[in-house]
């Protein structure tokens, strides 16, 4: 890196010689030397180059699955508030950033800094006032930038934030294009993408003002060093005190100490979007899940019990609003229970605490007689299955939706007899790519057909628990009677909650658990509830019959 | 999908097109950029002046004042690049704008089905808005960077000409080997570079996916695994970014190395020159300077090159988001986006569109519609006629096509056979008519926007009518649950929200558009059978109520039909 600092050196040198009359061969041998010294400083820039990208994408990389394996253990109550859209600028777009400063900045900082502090040395021993003018004057510089730096990082932050949020919008209104046409709010959506825009352009130019200024002031401080470094050796040259081509050699010198301040600056914008950067990413891992991992008890093998005790919740974000409270039910392992209540009784909430998406804020639940909080989550959501209303679909293969990229371990005989068993051997016949069949996300399959091959993963995954959150809802009555007949096997040796809306899915149930603002209302056996007199079951029960269940 | 790579609209026409909407600002920037980059040569010859006198023994007070000037020119450079910079932003953001505005016009509004344009996850198609668009502006920035260093290249060359013809040509070599190099790697990192795009694109893309995915890795654990995944994705994508940013970064050494192998050419024939008299120290010291201007002229060259490269790439992919056969061009179409007044300064949303008379619904019928899914499988052909006021009913066993028909008739999906008649006049295209104020629809499963409640059911138009819908769709009682009522924020895609809450929400959000004809996918899947009951008895107790075309397999709703279809 030193390498460059020679060029001056034997620039000045030739131009001396040649003043002073010496051979040619001289001044042929000087230049010479001063091209292979340059060309061999350039190609060490390189080989440094290579080494340093490659370590930047190492370690960028390394930070990019931190940030994902965190954010994969943050709770639901956050991922509420974060789009998938923000989620890509925060784990990419802002380590981009940080990458992208690494792998070149920090070369050129290290880099320039041993150029710099060479050159000092070499100019201080051609004429030390002039070696200290210029180093005065880079330290001037430095520090006017330093400062001026400073003041700029909000600026670019609030750039990038705009940024992220006008990409978190628009990916949301792609991702619900349909939506969006078939109400016609197309207007709206383009009114909202000029909105961000007009704000981006805002933040974007007053954000240049200070970036882009503080370099350019610095620099102005610079060349008025330089300027004046040339004046300082004129006039030692005009006192006889040191040559016309070490006047040269100053001149360059104090221009190279220039230019590694420019390739700083040039860098200038890449660091503050790195700083910018590295400050979120830091937030993100400073996020402390709400769910801490528990301390790792086992859960026992076969169907498990499930107990309620006395269970009180609210959401996080609104610790106001009681969903739960006080909830107690006890229910023998390989039972079916059933749990109706209106929307926004609780009921979904029930099953979502049972996987710990969220803790209780009173009470306990145990599962075969072990706290949820004792396992590990892992352990916890091995033994429990959840089927929701909403089945997510991967865009990947058939397997990789199965086995949940490979979360699951199964063989391909294994995942093929799942489908069968579920009813889905037909559809998987029909498939040309049979288990390699690529998904293309929700659109892939039917609302009864994406239902059973969340029942595929339950058979795979084989739980003791099984929660069905109005899973069946969306299925006609064929489909419906396919995967009553895959329930057979699904039920078997496992727990069963359905959680259900539609009285007729729980004609499986042993027991039914009406609930309302949070508590329980009425439990039992299903025959008696049915039977009971003035019971809020046999109600729903006359009032379904009104409105026409399944027959 | 089909590419037509040869009848692709070259980058430079789309950067064009961007560069004739805002020429006065565009010429500002050239201007602002021109002379920032020319003013070293300036400083190269007050220097040789300098030099020469201060050789000349000339007196001291001279030297000064062309020294004063030097450093006047110096600094006035830099401030030159604050106004350029603050300047260049402006126009840098609204070339942007006018790309993604376009692209998302067409997609929201263009005609023909929009679902088989967007690529697969939405992280994928935000890169098209982001990268993409980027990649174009760049085209237009970089021949303004090109007209600044050719013509400070031109003012080095003149300058150094006048000193000395011969030195100048062997001074001129190796700028002229880098360009020669230059060209030749071109093909091959243009390679790289989509190699590049695509690997981070995978890596986008699969972020996207899992994190909208969350819920369902969560409760299977897959996190590890979703981990895993991501890991191997990542280090693909270093691998080709690595290849391509050390090609990028052999390029740039090699202008670097350019200018010290014309600074010493130049110093090998002026050696002896120096020696003789015959040169002057300020020569020595003018073709240094020089060289330098000239030797960043073969890594803009390469920029050009590579940058127009990078930006036929990108036209390509965003060109797939518009409607096939659309001219490429259309990307760079006139847009008045009226950036510099601000948020809220915009054209605002149109208001509810108005209908003619003649338009209102009278009847609406289906003959032989046909749609061939990409899998061989195919729906229909159905028949089917919806009136004024009475209920259509669909049914039909699962993967029937039920959906399918829906959104061919609405025009989200391409039909292949079949035609659609709206009081007998024949709809061509109903992705451009059948929408509000006529129908309105209301999906299975139903998007929601991050945004408020009210927000997210208005969508942008007046909320005339929308106590109304609020109380059809029955999301009274949980608006008074709600802290905030109306202004609750729902989360992105309504995820704050519960599955019932999310349908009536969309339900409300379909009612406030009151449409003549309401096509409904099947309402009732996450509802509890008392709120279903309300909703539908609601609606149906409307003297003023939509016709309904209705996919179900509810009794209740087949006892209100007055046609049931069925299929499959």
């Amino acid at each position: 890196m030193l390498l460059p600092v020679a060029g001056p050196v034997l620039l000045g040198s030739v131009v001396d010689a040649a003043l002073a009359d010496r051979p040619t061969g001289v001044l042929l041998r000087g230049a010479a030397a001063f091209l292979a010294v340059t060309l061999l400083a350039d190609g060490l820039q390189l080989a440094l180059t290579r080494w340093s990208v490659a370590l930047a994408w190492r370690v960028g990389n390394r930070l990019r699955l931190d940030l994902a394996r965190h954010a994969l253990r943050l709770d639901l109550t956050w991922h509420g508030d974060h789009s998938p859209g923000l989620l890509i600028e925060r784990i990419d777009g802002d380590v981009d950033a940080i990458v992208r400063f690494s792998s070149s900045a920090v070369l050129n900082l290290l880099g320039n800094a041993v150029l710099l502090s060479g050159t000092l040395a070499v100019a201080l021993v051609i004429e030390w006032r002039a070696g200290l003018l210029i180093a005065a004057a880079s330290l001037l510089a430095v520090e006017v930038m330093r400062r001026m730096r400073r003041a700029a990082v909000p600026f670019y932050d609030e750039e990038r934030e705009v940024q992220a949020s006008l990409y978190g919008d628009l990916e949301e209104r792609l991702g619900g294009l349909e939506d969006v046409r078939a109400n016609g709010a197309a207007g709206y959506a383009v009114h909202r993408l000029h909105e961000s825009s007009a704000r981006w352009w805002r933040v974007a130019r007053r954000a240049s003002m200070r970036g882009d200024g503080a370099y350019a002031i610095a620099a102005a401080v610079f060349t008025i060093g330089s300027v004046a470094t040339l004046a300082l050796a004129i006039w030692l040259q005009l006192a006889g005190r040191i040559s016309l081509g070490e006047v040269l050699a100053l001149f360059r010198f104090s221009q190279m100490v220039r230019q590694p301040l420019e390739a700083i600056a040039e860098q200038i914008t890449e660091f503050q979007r790195a700083v910018a950067g590295s400050r979120r990413a830091a937030r993100l891992l400073a996020t402390a899940p709400d769910i801490e991992d528990g301390p790792g008890a086992h859960i026992p093998p076969g169907p498990l019990s499930v107990d309620f005790d006395d269970v009180h919740f609210a959401y996080p974000d609104e610790p106001d609003r009681v969903v739960l409270a006080g909830i107690d039910m006890h229910l023998p392992a390989g039972s079916v229970v059933g749990v109706v209540g209106r929307t926004g009784s609780g009921k979904t909430s029930l099953g979502r605490l049972l996987v710990r998406f969220w803790d209780v804020t009173g009470g306990s639940i145990r599962l075969g007689g072990v706290d949820v909080r004792e396992p590990t989550g892992e352990e916890l959501r091995r033994r429990v299955g959840v089927v929701t209303q909403e089945v997510q679909i991967l865009r990947a293969s058939l397997r990789d939706n199965l086995t949940l990229l490979g979360a699951v371990e199964a063989t391909d005989d294994q995942l093929i007899a799942a489908l069968q068993e579920v009813g889905l051997g037909g559809w998987l016949a029909a498939q040309p790519d049979g288990l390699d069949t690529h998904l293309e996300g929700a659109g892939a399959l039917s609302a009864g057909q994406a239902q059973l091959l969340a029942f595929a993963r339950i058979l795979l995954t084989d739980p003791g628990v099984i929660v069905l959150d109005e899973a069946t809802s969306r299925l006609d009555p064929a489909t419906e009677a396919l995967v009553t007949r895959a329930t057979d096997r699904v039920f078997a040796g496992r727990t069963v909650v359905i959680i259900a809306h539609r009285l007729a899915t729980l004609d499986r149930a042993d027991i039914v658990v009406v609930i309302d603002e949070g508590r329980v209302l009425e439990a039992g056996p299903r025959a008696d509830l049915a039977r009971r007199h003035r019971g809020r079951y046999a109600a729903l029960l006359q009032e379904s019959a009104g409105v026409g269940g399944q027959s | 999908m089909s590419r037509t790579p040869s009848s692709a609209v070259p980058s430079r026409v789309v950067a064009w097109r961007l560069v004739r909407q805002e020429p006065v600002a565009y010429a500002i920037a050239l201007l602002t950029w021109t002379t920032f980059h020319s003013l070293p040569v300036l400083s190269g010859w007050l220097l040789k002046v300098v030099l020469d006198r201060v050789q000349g023994g000339q007196p001291a007070s001279t030297v000064w004042t062309v020294l004063a000037v030097l450093a006047g020119v110096e600094v006035g450079r830099w401030m030159v690049l604050v106004v350029s910079a603050v300047q260049w932003h402006g126009v840098w953001v609204f070339w942007h704008t006018v790309l993604r505005l376009n692209m998302l016009r067409s997609l929201v509004a263009a005609p023909g089905p929009a679902a088989g344009r967007l690529p697969g996850a939405p992280g994928e198609a935000v890169s098209r808005f982001r990268d993409d668009t980027k990649h174009v502006a760049l085209v237009a920035d970089v021949w303004l960077d090109m007209t600044g260093v050719s013509v400070a290249a031109a003012g080095a060359l003149v300058v150094m000409v006048r000193v000395d013809p011969i030195v100048t040509l062997v001074a001129l070599l190796p700028v002229g080997c880098a360009l020669l190099l230059t060209r030749m790697m071109a093909r091959r990192l243009k390679d790289l570079r989509v190699v590049e795009r695509e690997a981070t694109a995978a890596v986008t893309g699969f972020i996207g996916d899992t994190f909208a995915a969350i819920t369902a890795i969560k409760a299977a654990g897959a996190e590890k695994a979703v981990e895993h995944r991501f890991d191997t994705l990542g280090r693909t994508r270093a691998t080709a970014a690595l290849r391509d940013q050390v090609a990028t970064q052999v390029l740039q050494t090699l202008s670097g190395a350019t200018g010290n192998l014309s600074t010493g050419l130049a110093l090998l024939l002026l050696a002896p020159a120096l020696a003789a008299g015959e040169a002057s120290v300020g020569d020595v010291g003018l073709f240094a300077s020089s060289a330098i201007v000239l030797a960043t002229v073969p890594r803009w060259v390469a920029r050009l090159g590579a940058y127009h490269r990078q930006a036929d790439v990108s036209v390509d992919r965003m060109t797939r988001l518009l409607p096939p056969g659309a001219d490429a061009g259309t990307l760079a179409d006139p847009v008045d986006t009226a950036l510099r007044h601000g948020p809220g300064a915009f054209p605002t949303v149109p208001a509810r569109p108005l209908r003619q008379p003649e338009d209102h619904l009278d009847r609406l019928e289906v003959t032989g519609l046909v749609v061939r899914h990409d899998d061989g499988t195919t729906v229909g052909p159905v028949d089917l006629t919806v009136e004024a006021g009475r209920v259509t009913v669909l049914t039909g066993p699962v993967g029937a096509g039920k959906t399918t028909v829906l959104r061919a008739l609405l025009g989200l999906v391409a039909r292949d056979e079949g035609e659609i008649r709206w009081n007998g006049r024949l709809i061509e295209d109903p992705s451009t008519v059948l929408g509000p104020p006529l129908t309105a629809y209301l999906p299975q499963v139903p998007r929601l926007f991050s945004e408020t409640l009210a927000e997210t059911i208005l969508l942008g138009v007046d909320d005339e009518g929308l106590e109304e819908a609020l109380a059809v769709a029955c999301l009274q009682p949980d608006l008074a649950r709600m802290g905030s009522g109306l202004d609750t924020m729902v989360g992105p895609r309504g995820v704050r929200l519960s599955g019932g809450q999310i349908q009536r929400t969309a339900a409300a959000r379909a009612f406030v558009r009151r449409p003549d004809l309401l096509v409904v996918d099947d309402l009732s899947s996450a509802l509890d059978v008392a709120t279903e009951t309300q909703v539908w008895q609601r609606l149906l107790d409307r003297p003023d109520r939509p016709a309904l075309l209705v996919v179900s397999h509810r009794e209740r709703v087949l006892r209100a039909a007055d046609r049931v279809v069925e299929i499959g």
